[in-house]
């Protein structure tokens, strides 16, 4: 659906985007994720047809976005960061507008606002002044907005920044449920909206593509650790741990009178919890924990831009 | 076409409701009308008699008022076309919908333009009142009316390249007031500067070119001036909409 090619942009001496290549399939949903600054947005304006390129192709359904910008913009929904809308339009007024100018017209023109006001549940403000609409209808107003046209890309930046908890829960599932046929590419600093929502997630730092890979992969690559909290010494605690079979490594530290264990397995597969539990009970020491983690999308993000 | 018509329904519908569109045509249509009152009093002293002048003469461009009126008001009308589209970030939303940039400027340009002609439309009833106590020379109002329309496509023009440079209504309204007010002074300045550039300060003077319509005289020439004028100004819009994308 989408691809990018040795991707460049400059402003003036600044570098935004430096030599990113990804490509998005169709059906896909892609998070977008990197600190402020990163070169997302600068991106996404790139595939949207605002701004062109310094170097580098983008083609959005095999077709160029500087020298097919019009009909590429046709396979598009945007809903650029900060929703801008028209304060002064009606809501079913703008709805209206921005789908006859997306080449909608008549009864598919009605059909089309009637789902999209369904899905973004915004029927209840659909004849007030986008003006007084709280944030979250705007947000959800724009969300309606770039899915008029019925659009084969979803492209949002930041779409669930400003909602509230139940929004954000709502917006979540009508994109999950959206890039069951269609692609969304979307960016967010909410990581655990990212590993809720996304297939894959692509990571940028200083305009460049630090990180890219599916989420399933991340959670299985994943190394994981057993933490066991017990009341010990610290050394014995260690002793008796590494004796376990299949243990790699073990870390012991002081949590307010408690040590915590950090166990690691020699093969990624193996549950140690049980194994870990039977040594606790030979020593008889009092225990308060024991839980497996696996490193989250957020442990990724901070080692990847933190380099 | 389909979409320009869109673009331009819209423009046209802000212009109407939002108050700002309304002060303007009430600040517009109180100075015409006034200054309407004013010559009618001035040309019925007896000291006046001798000059035997026209009312309509003087009201299309006679007076100081009917420049400045004009120069604020297209400014003004102008001033939001772009700026506020720029400052809001919808202009993100409206360049990534499947529209040209031409169709953009001139939905604006023509929305803009629409409504300033639409303001002058009530001035007619200056003709139909005269008309009742005196005779008119429609010919005179005729000529002066198409010389206002082609100043004011200009001046719309003037009005909507500035505002594509900035994000700020205050800044597109002062940049675009002094430029117009300039445009105007040429033909003040043709007295100042060497022989060769006055032929030239003539020939581009706004004052200079508008100077026979109010005498009922419609000449090719400032058509063609005021008319490729305008065209370049919207050419240079475009290429100045156009320029977020090499800068």
């Amino acid at each position: 659906m989408v691809e990018v090619s040795n991707l460049v942009k400059t402003y003036g001496d600044l570098v935004a985007v430096d030599h990113i290549s990804f490509s998005v399939a169709r059906g896909e949903i892609v998070g977008l994720l990197g600190p402020n600054g990163a070169g997302k947005s600068t991106t996404m304006k790139i595939i949207t047809c605002f701004m062109p390129a310094t170097a580098g192709a983008v083609t959005v359904a095999g077709l160029d976005v500087f020298t097919r910008s019009i009909d590429v913009r046709r396979h598009v929904g945007y809903m650029p960061e900060n929703v801008p809308l028209y304060p002064e339009m009606r809501v079913s007024e703008y709805l209206r507008y921005r789908g006859r100018l997306k080449g909608l017209g008549g009864a598919n023109l009605r059909n089309r606002i009637d789902a999209v006001v369904d899905a973004c549940q915004i029927d209840d403000v659909y004849t007030r002044i986008i003006e007084q609409l709280s944030k979250g209808y705007r947000q959800r107003v724009g969300l309606a907005e770039a899915m008029i046209a019925d659009p084969d890309l979803l492209i949002l930046d930041e779409p669930t920044i400003g909602l509230d908890p139940n929004q954000v829960r709502q917006v979540r599932d009508l994109i999950k449920a959206i890039g069951k046929d269609r692609t969304v590419i979307l960016s967010t600093h909410i990581l655990p909206e990212v590993e809720m929502v996304c297939e894959r997630v692509l990571i940028m730092h200083q305009g460049r593509l630090a990180f890219q890979d599916t989420m399933a992969n991340l959670r299985s690559g994943a190394e994981k650790s057993f933490i066991c909290e017990v009341k010990a010494e610290a050394e014995a605690v260690a002793d008796a741990f590494k004796k376990i079979p299949g243990v790699r490594q073990v870390d012991v530290e002081a949590v307010d009178g408690w040590m915590r264990a950090a166990v690691k397995a020699r093969h990624n597969d193996d549950d140690l919890r049980e194994a870990l539990f039977a040594a606790v009970k030979a020593h008889n020491w009092p225990l308060r924990d024991l839980h497996a983690t696996a490193p989250t999308l957020e442990d990724v993000f901070v080692n990847v831009t933190t380099r | 076409m389909r979409t320009f018509l869109t673009l331009y329904k819209r423009e046209l519908a802000t212009l109407f409701f939002t108050p700002v569109g309304y002060i303007i045509m009430c600040v517009f249509l109180g100075v015409l009308g006034w200054v309407f009152w004013l010559l009618v009093q001035v040309l019925n002293l007896p000291a006046s008699y001798r000059f035997n002048e026209d009312v309509f003469s003087i009201l299309f461009g006679g007076t100081f008022f009917y420049w400045i009126v004009l120069a604020a008001v297209a400014s003004a009308l102008t001033m939001r076309l772009f700026a506020e589209e720029r400052r809001s970030g919808t202009i993100e939303v409206l360049m990534t919908a499947p529209v040209s940039d031409l169709a953009v400027v001139l939905s604006k340009y023509c929305a803009a333009l629409s409504f300033l002609l639409l303001m002058w439309a009530p001035t007619a009833v200056f003709v139909i009142v005269l008309s009742r106590f005196a005779t008119v020379d429609y010919g005179v109002v005729l000529s002066g009316y198409v010389g206002t329309v082609l100043l004011c496509a200009m001046l719309t023009a003037v009005g909507l390249l500035v505002s594509s440079f900035t994000r700020s209504q205050i800044v597109s309204f002062i940049i675009s007031f002094v430029v117009i007010l300039m445009l105007f002074s040429l033909s003040f300045m043709q007295t100042v500067v060497s022989p060769f550039w006055r032929a030239l300060y003539s020939y581009t003077s706004i004052l200079e070119q508008f100077k026979d319509f109010p005498k009922g005289v419609v000449d090719s020439r400032p058509v063609v001036y005021f008319i490729s004028v305008t065209l370049f100004l919207l050419f240079c819009t475009v290429h100045s909409l156009e320029s977020r994308k090499w800068r």
